[in-house]
């Protein structure tokens, strides 16, 4: 399930706000969150969640025996995280690999289409987190497989993040307040969220999809349209989902971290990976980079360490050779930062055009369908496209979906921000109004998406 | 960070009791919208989008496992959601005021006029199927053969249509096809007569849909008339149905602030009779008017009750001559006009006609024969090369 589906707005999410209030005692309020979470999941992934179960308990299972036999305890780390690695690489990169063995070696493996479980990269993540961090002591093993499972599968934050560590959240499954004013300021922000994601990312995206439709058809400006929406479109979607997320975690007691502050606001690279997706990039920092040796070591290193986390945070993306080229692009420009540009910083305005350049760039890399189309467009956005400099299209396009990118490129801005919070924090009535607006505009936009006259007018 | 600091220093105070009653009425809202969602019955046709919409999907297990129940449940619910059909003129208004004038090929134009883009035509199509037309001619140089293209809004008022419009040169595509059959048959260029009754006022096209009026048609029947060497006729006007919401609406999403009129014409003269043989079932007509249409989910169908593989009119005209017509829809409100200059008409529609017309030839013959087609249809047809091949 998605939250921005009908069937979550309008049946699951009063259902589980209703049966949790209802709840006495933080025991059955657990009970409650994890079976909802249970159901959330099964709902998109019906055969899948028991390879989730299965994660849950053999996690559980092994954190407690890394406590109760502590000579094991580094054998047990490595078996977990084996183990945990494993069923993520089956699931997500068997078929990569074996179609680049394919490609290269000319082997002849048969490829089964496995499809890829939902989420299975975020709660992944957060077991090893739990497993690794336990080993390293920072927390006593966790004695209830209620509240492990409900770490695990909380559905907030299951299919999209953000990655929330362990100890982030341990007190919280203990301990948290529960209100109805919470629930309201929780509701707030997932309001803002569900806008970025169905009013603005959707609408983008819907832009992005009629320029990738044209291929290699298109005009220097079109394709420079294209590469904006789907800027705006990936920082909407996947920040408006972090949003929804952290909003409806507030509303249940949780404090999740801050996932995306403001990205395209950045004035380095390295500034951008401080504000994008800050869970993800906290993770690979705390589990690679820093058992790799992280800045303690020399730096010919430093630099293989650099690469190694950038490869994998491309791959990790998703299981294409375009993902891991966008990571090491990333990672090159990065040790560029800090080892070649180390004290200049480029004054403001270029600052910021320049990194906006290279994150623009990038995403090429990561919406293409492929690193030839990938290299079609960027050669189109140079100035060598087949369509020309401009044309009828660009403007066509510009005048159907111009709008949308304009409230995009507002929203990125601090005042945006300011604005919301304000919302939040003070002004009731323009809260009212915006909710009212948001809540009615992305209820027309999500009843609508399957409008789908039956044309028979041709015949 | 900051957000979150920000929320944990703002538990107490005055603002919590607002954010409280804001939580709750949040959620009463949704369950409220569900309760009048459950409550509502449920539609089994949607009058704009011309379908069936989504009923209750059966639970089973399996359903459940394959994907296929959760899917069909979202569906559903955005099916027969409350005030669908308002809320997509909410969305679609929106995104007028915010400029957007296309949706799935179709130009919202200046003064509420719906136009379908005119795509790029494949001339290589083209030149198939008028090699075949040519064929067919020649095969049967006993019958006098005409041939009527019709522009389509997106030509005669391109100007209503937005600047940026990709609109290709539809009078060029009209052009060539006069000149590619210059030899086998008389081209009847229609366009002016139809500019100048626009420029009289007369309403040519459809606001909300593809077709030409009745109106439209009328426009271009001196010119037909002169061209075939027919007699000049008047006929009686009488407005059938004035709420017409047309195809183009339908695909679109665009609801036009004014709704179109069908327009029925019929003979002068109170002794003429006819009747309409549809050949596939044998059923009989006594109208080429179908009023049951005017109710039904395509209103236009009111000419002729629809398209059919072949229909043969049979008049009470004077005359001996006959008529064979391959065509479109467009002539449904336009051969009305020539029922009385002929003793017998047969109609192909070659897109629901799977034979060779060299077929007809065996048992009839035709004084005339008409092509009547817009230019749209026929820039992406290939059904008429099929019927005009050999037998």
């Amino acid at each position: 399930m998605v939250f921005s589906s009908l069937v979550f707005l309008f049946l699951f999410l009063p259902l589980s706000v209703l049966f949790y209030f209802i709840a006495p005692g933080l025991k059955a309020k657990n009970a409650i969150l994890l079976v909802f979470s249970l159901v959330f999941y099964a709902w998109g992934e019906p055969v899948y969640i028991f390879l989730m179960i299965f994660s849950i308990l053999m996690n559980y299972a092994l954190g407690r025996l890394m406590e109760e036999e502590p000579d094991k305890k580094k054998r047990t780390l490595i078996f977990a995280v084996a183990v945990n690695l494993l069923v993520l690489g089956f699931y997500k990169y068997y078929g990569f690999l074996l179609t680049s063995l394919n490609d290269w070696w000319g082997t002849n493996f048969y490829v089964h289409k496995i499809p890829l479980p939902i989420g299975i990269s975020f709660y992944t993540f957060q077991a090893m987190s739990y497993i690794i961090d336990l080993y390293r002591g920072k927390f006593k093993a966790q004695q209830s497989l209620l509240d492990f499972g409900l770490y695990i599968s909380m559905y907030f934050q299951l299919i999209a993040g953000p990655i929330v560590r362990y100890q982030d959240v341990e007190k919280q499954l203990k301990e948290r307040e529960i209100s109805a004013a919470r629930l309201g300021r929780g509701m707030a922000i997932f309001l803002f969220g569900l806008g970025k994601k169905v009013l603005i990312a959707n609408t983008t995206g819907e832009l992005f999809d009629a320029v990738q439709a044209m291929g290699a058809q298109v005009s220097t400006a079109t394709a420079w349209l294209g590469a904006a929406a789907y800027m705006l479109q990936i920082y909407f979607d996947f920040s408006g989902y972090s949003d929804m997320a952290i909003g409806l975690a507030y509303a249940f007691g949780f404090d999740f971290p801050v996932n995306f502050n403001k990205p395209y606001l950045s004035r380095s690279l390295t500034e951008f990976w401080r504000r994008w997706h800050i869970s993800l990039g906290t993770w690979f920092r705390e589990y690679v980079y820093i058992p790799l040796g992280g800045n303690r070591v020399k730096s010919k290193k430093q630099i293989r360490n650099i690469l190694i986390v950038w490869a994998l945070t491309g791959l990790w993306h998703g299981a294409a050779w375009s993902f891991m080229i966008w990571g090491l692009y990333h990672g090159v420009i990065l040790m560029a930062e800090k080892y070649l540009f180390k004290k200049k910083a480029l004054p403001a305005v270029p600052g910021h055009i320049l990194t906006l350049l290279i994150v623009c760039v990038g995403w090429v890399f990561f919406s293409a369908n492929s690193l030839a189309d990938a290299g079609v467009t960027l050669r189109a956005m140079a100035g060598f496209a087949r369509g020309g400099l401009a044309d009828h299209t660009a403007l066509s396009l510009l005048a159907a979906h111009g709008a949308w990118l304009l409230a995009g490129i507002l929203c990125c801005l601090p005042q945006a921000d300011r604005l919301k919070n304000a919302m939040i924090e003070r002004n009731k009535v323009a809260l009212v109004a915006a909710t009212l607006a948001i809540l009615g505009l992305s209820i027309a936009f999500l009843v609508t998406k399957n409008y789908n006259p039956f044309l028979y007018f041709r015949f | 960070m900051e957000l979150q600091e920000k929320m944990s220093q703002d538990e107490t105070g005055g603002k919590s009791k607002f954010m409280l009653w804001y939580g709750v009425l949040f959620i009463l809202c949704l369950t409220l919208l569900t309760i009048l969602h459950l409550a509502a019955p449920d539609r089994s046709f949607s009058e704009t989008e011309k379908r069936v919409l989504a009923k209750a999907p059966a639970f089973s297990a399996e359903a459940l496992a394959q994907g296929r129940f959760t899917d069909e449940l979202e569906t559903y619910l955005a099916d027969q959601f409350p005030k669908r059909e308002a809320l997509m003129q909410l969305r679609m208004r929106l995104e007028y005021l915010l400029g957007r004038r296309e949706s799935q090929g179709v130009y919202y134009g200046d003064g509420d006029y719906l136009m379908e883009k005119f795509n790029t035509p494949g001339m290589e199509i083209m030149g198939r199927t008028a090699t075949a037309v040519r064929g067919f001619l020649q095969r049967h140089p006993e019958s006098k053969a005409y041939f009527v293209l019709v522009p389509t809004q997106a030509d005669l008022m391109a100007e209503k249509l937005p600047s940026y419009a990709e609109n290709a040169d539809q009078d060029a595509y009209i052009d060539s096809w006069y000149s590619a059959l210059k030899n086998e048959a008389v081209s009847i260029d229609v366009r002016e007569a139809m500019r100048s009754a626009m420029a009289e006022g007369v309403q040519v096209y459809y606001r909300s849909d593809h077709h030409w009026t009745a109106d439209g048609a009328l426009s271009v029947l001196d010119t037909v008339e002169d061209a075939m060497g027919l007699a000049h006729r008047s006929f009686e006007r009488a407005v059938v149905f004035n709420r017409f919401s047309g195809s183009l609406s339908a695909k679109s999403g665009w609801s036009l602030p004014v709704y179109d009129s069908i327009v029925m014409y019929t003979s002068s003269d109170p002794d003429f009779r006819y009747y309409i043989q549809e050949e596939e079932s044998g059923e009989k007509f006594l109208s080429c008017y179908d009023a049951k249409a005017l109710s039904g989910y395509d209103p236009y169908e009111f000419y002729f009750g629809g398209n059919y593989p072949m229909l043969t009119v049979e008049t009470s005209a004077d005359t001996e001559r006959t008529l064979l017509v391959f065509k479109d829809s467009y002539a449904n409100s336009f051969l009305p006009f020539l029922f009385e200059d002929y003793r017998k008409i047969v109609i192909i529609d070659p897109r629901y006609y799977s034979y060779s017309a060299d077929t007809l030839f065996l048992l009839d013959q035709f004084d005339d024969i008409l092509f009547l087609y817009n230019a749209e249809t026929l820039a992406e047809d290939t059904s008429l090369r099929k019927v005009m091949e050999p037998l």
